[in-house]
């Protein structure tokens, strides 16, 4: 090692190395450093977003910030404004990237007697890029929201469409998962999906050469609306089929003494009212 | 020798190494909250990667209003010059009970300078303010739906300058240093059709707004100079009218038509 480093030119090969080795170490020590960010679970009336977290190369801490629940009739949702999801690059000459990216999941389950009609998710947020008044320059700015959807042990991948606003330097995206979509990816045995497990990716990049470039979001929403389980109405509609089918054998029993078609008759309209009300 | 020689190149290189591994972290500053007599401005923050560039806000009758000391952009010394300042600015305007957000007025100030001499040379500022406004609460009753998520950019005045001289022409503005004051502004009854654009609704009650800003300002220079700062941002949301307000204008409009009849 010493005759190594006895001359320049020998110097460079171990110290190349040396450089080469320690960029492997801190990349994984930047993978080492991943963690996971677990918020608390939200409790809506129709919906409770459960074992919320988010993770990520960046996380802790959370990038995305703390869930606010809102409900009202029939939605229930959560909604992130996060003030630290930026990705921002300041370059000359050299072509440069820089990229922010977290992984936020949750179970979204519906409370008893409800199921869901769909989900909805929003995103929304700024960019900024600026060229150089020099030939070369270039500046990028993206940003994606891949959406995975996992309903007894299949997944569904789905990619939001982020639209890019030049004029007003602003991001927005919206997608609806509605009820006849979770049918068809997952064809699950009951009619209803009553939870679902909901994994978004976000992530910000700005790229530039010989500019300023600035990725941003500052919104994300995910919106539930809840219908009413069908078996509760198929429960309500058995028990007056149960209803009827009494009544009209009580009424078969006894047939045609003016006593009995009177309460024959007055079965009937006592149903048939009934039956005008329930329905 | 060789050693110390050895040990402090390697050092070095970790060194470089952890730092080139390192991303760039925002530091985020809150504010709190701030209460008037119509509305309030809850959850007050700002990110950045230098920590706080806006400074405690102050609320001056129901506006919110920052004097950044200055916030900005320089670029200027030999050869290709560069800067860039972004901050996001968020928080939460909650009308108080009986109360709506009927327009948001938002101003800025600023001042920019640049100039450039010798050939390729060139200074240029640009300046812009997108945001994003998302309807919390309508008619004092939290608002769930993701319907009411828009962006906006307020129109800056002006946006870009830029000087360059090339060879012994003189190009766009020309040689020499510009002075000025640019300041971009929503305000008044455009106010009221732009939240109109925005969220497609407008006979609604606004009761709870959250907003998210991030002014940007670039400076780049070749031989030259270039600096733009922001030294006030404002924001100020405005009741409707009230009953009691209409029936004076009304009663004024029949005063002066009585008025006009009688001359």
């Amino acid at each position: 090692m010493d005759v190594l480093i006895s001359t320049h030119k020998s110097l460079e090969f171990p110290w190349l190395l040396f450089v080469a080795f320690s960029a492997f170490l801190a990349g994984s020590i930047t993978k080492v450093e991943a963690g996971t960010v677990t918020f608390s679970d939200q409790t809506g009336s129709y919906f409770n977003f459960k074992n919320i977290s988010e993770y990520g190369p960046n996380i802790p801490p959370s990038v995305l910030d703390l869930p606010t629940l809102i409900g009202n009739a029939p939605f229930d949702s959560i909604t992130f404004h996060p003030t630290t999801f930026v990705a921002v690059e300041s370059n000359l000459g050299t072509r440069e990237s820089s990229t922010l990216e977290s992984n936020l999941q949750f179970t979204l389950a519906s409370r008893s007697l409800f199921g869901i009609e769909n989900l909805k998710i929003a995103l929304a947020g700024t960019f900024a890029g600026v060229n150089m008044p020099v030939a070369g320059t270039l500046v990028e700015v993206a940003a994606l929201l891949p959406i995975q959807l996992t309903y007894g042990g299949a997944s569904k991948s789905l990619n939001l469409n982020i639209v890019k606003n030049s004029v007003d330097k602003t991001w927005s995206g919206e997608m609806m998962v509605t009820r006849a979509n979770l049918n068809s990816y997952f064809n699950p045995p009951s009619m209803q999906i009553t939870e679902l497990m909901v994994l978004v990716s976000p992530s910000v990049t700005a790229t530039a050469v010989f500019g300023n470039a600035r990725s941003q979001i500052t919104n994300l929403t995910f919106q539930a609306q809840a219908i009413p389980e069908p078996s509760t109405g198929s429960l309500v509609m058995a028990g007056l089929l149960a209803l009827l089918s009494i009544r009209y054998r009580e009424v078969r029993r006894w047939p045609s003494t003016s006593k009995n078609k009177s309460l024959k008759n007055s079965t009937l309209g006592i149903l048939t009212n009934s039956n005008s009300r329930l329905l | 020798m060789k050693i110390i020689l050895k040990h402090g190149r390697m050092a070095a290189a970790l060194l470089l190494v952890i730092g080139s591994q390192s991303f760039a972290v925002t530091v985020g500053t809150s504010y709190g909250d701030l209460f008037g007599f119509n509305y309030s401005f809850v959850n007050i923050k700002e990110s950045s990667l230098t920590g706080s560039v806006l400074g405690r806000p102050s609320q001056v009758g129901d506006s919110l209003v920052f004097l950044p000391n200055p916030y900005g952009s320089v670029a200027t010394g030999p050869g290709f010059q560069s800067d860039f300042d972004t901050t996001q600015l968020s928080f939460r305007i909650v009308a108080n009970p009986g109360k709506a957000i009927d327009k948001l007025k938002i101003t800025a100030a600023g001042t920019y300078s640049v100039s450039s001499a010798g050939l390729s040379s060139f200074a240029s500022v640009m300046m812009s303010m997108p945001l994003t406004l998302q309807v919390m609460g309508i008619n004092g009753i939290p608002f769930s739906s993701t319907d009411m998520i828009n962006g906006y950019s307020i129109p800056i005045n002006p946006s870009s300058v830029t000087v360059s001289v090339e060879g012994t022409e003189i190009v766009d503005h020309g040689q020499g240093i510009w002075s000025g004051t640019w300041q971009g502004a929503i305000q008044g009854s455009a106010l009221v059709e732009d939240l109109s654009r925005l969220f497609n609704a407008p006979t609604m009650k606004i009761t709870e707004l959250a907003l998210s800003i991030t002014p940007d300002l670039s400076a780049f220079s070749n031989n030259g100079n270039a600096t733009t700062s922001i030294n006030n941002l404002t924001f100020a949301p405005i009741p409707e009218p009230t009953t009691g307000s209409l029936l004076v204008l009304g009663a004024l409009g029949l005063a002066s038509v009585r008025r006009f009849r009688r001359s």
